[in-house]
């Protein structure tokens, strides 16, 4: 079932981090403990069970926009202003970055295939016949699906003729590629951390916002706040977000006080180049495939899931990296900042211990609206340093397999490409298959976890079409689309 | 018959808030409506920032019209209503 792209829980979400951004920048931290009461006052409309319960999922939510987890609280009644004066030698949870208020999950039911009243236990029954393990039997005047057997295909509810049988998603559970998603005894969340590849889809997916994360936007403020010199590394999704010309982000960008603004699209480009030369070799070696390594997801699933399949992954690094050195080359006394679509670039980022901060296409998003820039307003800049449509097209599906494909060295056989657009269940086992048998059927597998590229990352702003229509607007005319 | 005006707020707190969303707006209205509605961005007009008196972000004015906290379904029914269906 498709997500909306954005619902009542996401502009909850970019409204506290508005708030929280505004405070910590002009040093009002006493302020933050009204947010929750600011934004559910007194006799107006609340969302949850009543006013209190919507308050202290606020305070929650203030917490976690400070880069805090709700799991690390030790005093229930320690103010958030406390909390915001602390961020000066606390750095923000990066890894785990996912938090859960318990309080919030509404317990839903396990995933399942239900027979309603609405079944008439009819003569033709479609759904015994239509079953393929067997698990349907009509018993006293009504359908009944044996639990042990029911392997949730959905098959008998898409025939029945009185749309008697549902199926009962669990949205969490149901997004999660990796079943990292669990339940307490009392039915509520829990994410296995060991499992879990810090894709962000089921914060994204629960209907009470119950998955959180900690964000690390405010350690960026305060950072600029305190007079230091701060890089911005932006990822070129992010320039698919805003139908404006890149130059008026990267002016905003300066106006909130970053020093200055890497493309990361040039990052993009050397890894490309690194890459191909990386292929050829492999290649000459015999190789009989190699996988990209730029999505930090999937980084993460090789890690956690198909460890066999490491022989065949890229060694060369991400965008963000080649594109942090750069900075901190020109800038050693610099904090640099990614700043991207992408929630598991914190995990990548805590892991290298670069950059320093990651921020999603979300906190920018939200530190815009609380100091009410209009980027319609503002004069282009210029930013450092600039990459290729090549490079920029890593945010999207088949972008990085292009890239590579066009800066193949000399003599190297075109490599053919297989995309896995969008990780999942089967196309896991897939690449379970190719480790094993050692064989796969393209050279080039390029992997976004995310379904339409960085673009559809779980902190995107616009639609993945809309971000990629305005990326790709950008191409000259003698761009080679070698991969469709 | 005069067409029907919609504007999408695309500053930045209603782009933020969902107009980002509602960006391909004109792309999606049925087809026989296409005629007869016009679909454009506006600027800023300043009423996430007075939401007392006009809502909340995102807006979109339809003939004139503001809508608080629009999206897909709202602005469409007010067409709907402009175009006396």
């Amino acid at each position: 079932m498709a997500i909306p792209m954005i619902s009542e829980a996401d502009r909850l979400r970019r409204e506290v981090l508005a708030y929280v951004i505004k405070e910590i920048q002009d040093g009002e931290y006493e302020n933050i403990d009204r947010i929750p009461v600011k934004m559910r006052p007194k006799g107006e409309p609340y969302s949850r069970c009543c006013i209190y319960k919507d308050r202290a999922a606020l305070r929650y939510r203030c917490m976690s926009a400070m880069g805090y987890r709700v799991e690390d609280e030790v005093d229930e009644i320690k103010p958030l202003a406390q909390y915001a004066k602390e961020i000066d030698t606390t750095p923000p949870a990066a890894n785990p970055f996912l938090t859960i208020f318990p309080d919030a999950c509404s317990a839903c039911m396990q995933s399942q295939i239900m027979v309603t009243n609405m079944c008439r236990g009819c003569l033709a029954r479609p759904c015994t016949n239509i079953c393929p393990r067997k698990a349907i039997q009509v018993r006293n005047g009504r359908a009944r699906i044996s639990t042990e057997l029911c392997i949730n295909c959905g098959k008998c509810a898409e025939v029945c003729r009185y749309h008697a049988i549902i199926q009962v998603p669990l949205a969490c559970a149901d997004a999660c590629p990796v079943g990292a998603i669990g339940k307490t005894e009392d039915g509520r969340v829990t994410v296995d951390q060991e499992k879990c590849i810090r894709c962000g889809k089921c914060i994204k997916a629960c209907p009470f916002a119950a998955i959180m994360q900690a964000n690390q936007v405010a350690h960026v403020v305060r950072a600029i706040a305190q007079g230091k010199k701060v890089i911005a590394l932006v990822a070129p999704a992010i320039l698919g977000y805003f139908p404006t010309e890149p130059g008026k982000l990267y002016a905003a960008l300066r106006k909130m006080g970053f020093a200055d603004v890497y493309e990361v699209a040039l990052a993009g480009d050397e890894v490309a180049i690194d890459e191909a030369k990386e292929w050829a070799e492999r290649k000459a070696e015999g190789a009989p495939f190699m996988t990209t390594s730029c999505c930090p997801a999937w980084m993460e699933t090789v890690k956690r899931h198909i460890p066999e399949i490491m022989p065949y992954v890229s060694h060369t690094p991400s965008p963000m990296v080649y594109s942090d050195r750069r900075a901190k080359k020109d800038h050693p006394d610099a904090i640099t900042v990614f700043i991207g679509p992408c929630m598991a670039k914190r995990a990548e980022a805590h892991r290298l211990q670069s950059p320093d901060y990651v921020i999603t296409a979300e906190e920018v998003g939200a530190w815009l609206m609380a100091n009410n820039i209009q980027l319609d307003d503002l004069e282009p800049e210029q930013p450092a340093c600039v990459g290729t449509q090549y490079g920029a097209e890593f945010a999207i599906s088949g972008g990085v397999a292009n890239a590579v494909a066009h800066y193949l060295p000399e003599g190297v056989a075109m490599p053919t490409v297989f995309k896995i657009n969008g990780l999942n269940k089967k196309n896991i086992a897939l690449l379970r298959v190719f480790a094993k048998t050692k064989k796969a059927p393209a050279d080039i597998i390029e992997i976004m976890v995310c379904p339409g590229g960085c673009v559809a990352g779980p902190a995107a702003i616009n639609t993945p079409e809309d971000a990629t229509k305005i990326i790709q607007d950008r191409r000259p005319d003698d761009f080679n689309a070698l991969v469709k | 018959m005069d067409k029907v005006v919609v504007e999408i707020c695309m500053g930045t707190t209603c782009y933020i808030m969902g107009s980002a969303q509602l960006a391909g707006l004109a792309d999606r209205l049925p087809e026989e409506w296409k005629d007869r509605v016009t679909v454009k961005g506006m600027r800023c007009v300043g009423a996430c920032q007075q939401t007392d008196r006009y809502g909340r972000a995102p807006f979109v004015r339809v003939n004139g019209e503001l809508i608080s906290e629009a999206d897909e379904g709202k602005v469409i029914a007010s067409i709907r209503k402009c175009l006396d269906l």
